[in-house]
């Protein structure tokens, strides 16, 4: 072969690998930068009462009283964060049955947990068991805390906004705690517009939607303010079963560019709750089911999966992508 | 005993063996059976709740803007914060009656208070008003509470 031609030949070779490796690089750095996308668990209603007939030394039974499983699906997991949507508890709040029922479970996962309020809570005067328990991350704004708190706060996930609101609205502000122009409202406001994050997630305990009585009419002046800056997701619980909304706009019409999506996940191991008239813009709705939402937050998409408990087996998965 | 007597008897016998044993295999397969979903089911009270909405929506928005009014003292005029906080009142306890009677008073509670207090504003006594609109939400706060319990107790164990 002439030296001329085995230059080319060389050359070429060289060109291809070189542009093979580039190939594989590139895939590698995709691959690392997904897998190290910051992972949160969504889960509320969580934990019975040591008094509770079905406790059963903490193991529960058939339907109820499962946090113990609930916990031991988070620990598989791992999560960078868990989002606690409230009702922690049951049935008061009391910051006793906190120590020793919810503390012995999903409180393992205590230093990660990043909590909502829930009516429950306020069984106990000023919610102060769930204030005393959690201390300052459930009060940031209000350090040293223990009872009648704000419950109100923000704070970022990798790329994401995250932002906890209080949604028991009657409890705080004369009774107007979510009303337009009331502290929360203003503050939400406020803290939206200072997070130009191209993913948002707001958290609380009652949903704004649900296919039964559940949905809360009172946080409707926070959805619209949501809304205004783009939030991405809405997490909530209070109704203990699962369901999945299609992005909607704050008049609960299905908005597949901007609307909010939310999730309701009341299924951390209390007990079961059911459905009624199913919402025309529920995606999917699972009741007795038992398990939590693990969340992947990507810099501008998110990947959710539901996670069950063995005794109640379910799967929903899926993609999406901020606005 | 005729033949065809013991025949019958033992294909009786052959029939219930099978019975019982097809019935011993089916109930060791069945997987335990859930609870049937009967808590947060009334389609009628979930209907009430979403017909109503806006009613709870409005007093709340009035309510904030009466407590800003009150707050600064008592401006009362035709358009006030106060006037609005009266017919938003009027409005919600014209939302009655639930489909349930345990929830009748629970979801009107301290909606009377609250009407008291938009009284006296617009009459100008922001003390009073002040108290009745306190009187409201304290009433109100447990009401809402209770409100969650009877719905999630099973539907037909509350009247």
């Amino acid at each position: 072969m002439p030296n001329k031609m085995r230059g080319r030949l060389l050359a070429a070779g060289s060109a291809i690998l070189v542009v093979a490796a580039l190939l594989v690089y590139a895939n590698v750095s995709t691959a690392a930068a997904a897998t190290s996308d910051p992972v949160v668990v969504v889960g509320g209603d969580v934990a019975c009462s040591p008094t509770d007939t079905n406790y059963n030394g903490g193991n529960g039974v058939p339907s109820y009283c499962h946090s113990k499983v609930t916990s031991g699906l988070i620990s598989q997991i791992n999560p960078s964060n868990l989002l606690m949507v409230g009702d922690g508890q049951y049935n008061s709040g009391s910051l006793s049955d906190y120590q020793n029922s919810y503390g012995t479970t999903w409180g393992q996962h205590k230093a990660k947990t990043n909590p909502a309020v829930g009516n429950h809570d306020y069984g106990t005067s000023g919610a102060g068991g769930y204030y005393s328990y959690f201390g300052n991350a459930a009060s940031t704004q209000q350090s040293g805390c223990v009872k009648a708190c704000l419950g109100y706060y923000s704070f970022d996930v990798g790329a994401w906004h995250l932002v906890n609101i209080n949604s028991e609205c009657s409890r705080f502000n004369g009774g107007a705690g979510c009303a337009v122009g009331s502290p929360q409202q203003m503050w939400l406001d406020k803290d939206l517009a200072a997070h130009s994050n191209a993913c948002t997630i707001v958290f609380d305990h009652r949903p704004r939607w649900s296919s039964n009585s559940f949905a809360s009419a009172d946080i409707a002046p926070l959805v619209d303010v949501m809304y205004k800056y783009h939030v991405d997701l809405l997490l909530s619980g209070h109704s203990h079963a699962y369901e999945r909304f299609a992005p909607q706009n704050p008049s609960g019409g299905s908005d597949l560019n901007n609307g909010i999506r939310q999730f309701v996940v009341g299924t951390g191991g209390a007990f079961f709750t059911g459905f009624s008239t199913i919402v025309s813009t529920s995606q999917v709705h699972k009741s007795n089911i038992f398990g939590v939402l693990k969340l992947t937050l990507h810099s501008n998409s998110y990947d959710w999966s539901f996670v069950a408990d063995s005794s109640t087996p379910y799967n929903d998965s899926g993609t999406g992508s901020c606005h | 005993m005729p033949r065809h007597t013991l025949h019958r008897g033992a294909l009786a016998a052959v029939l219930l063996a099978l019975l019982v044993g097809v019935w011993t295999v089916v109930a060791s397969a069945a997987p335990p059976i859930p609870p049937k979903p009967i808590v947060g089911t009334n389609p009628a009270v979930q209907a009430w709740f979403k017909n109503h909405e806006a009613q709870r929506i409005e007093l709340n928005d009035a309510l904030a803007a009466s407590l800003k009014q009150v707050g600064q003292g008592a401006t009362p005029g035709p358009g006030d914060a106060c006037a609005r906080l009266l017919k938003a009142t009027d409005a919600m306890l014209a939302t009655l009656p639930t489909p349930k009677q345990t929830l009748n008073p629970l979801v009107v509670a301290g909606v009377g208070q609250f009407k008291a207090g938009a009284q006296q504003c617009s009459a100008g006594n922001a003390a009073a008003a002040r108290k009745s609109l306190a009187a409201g939400a304290a009433a109100r706060a447990p009401a809402d509470l209770q409100v969650d319990e009877v719905l999630e107790m099973p539907d037909g164990s509350v009247p």
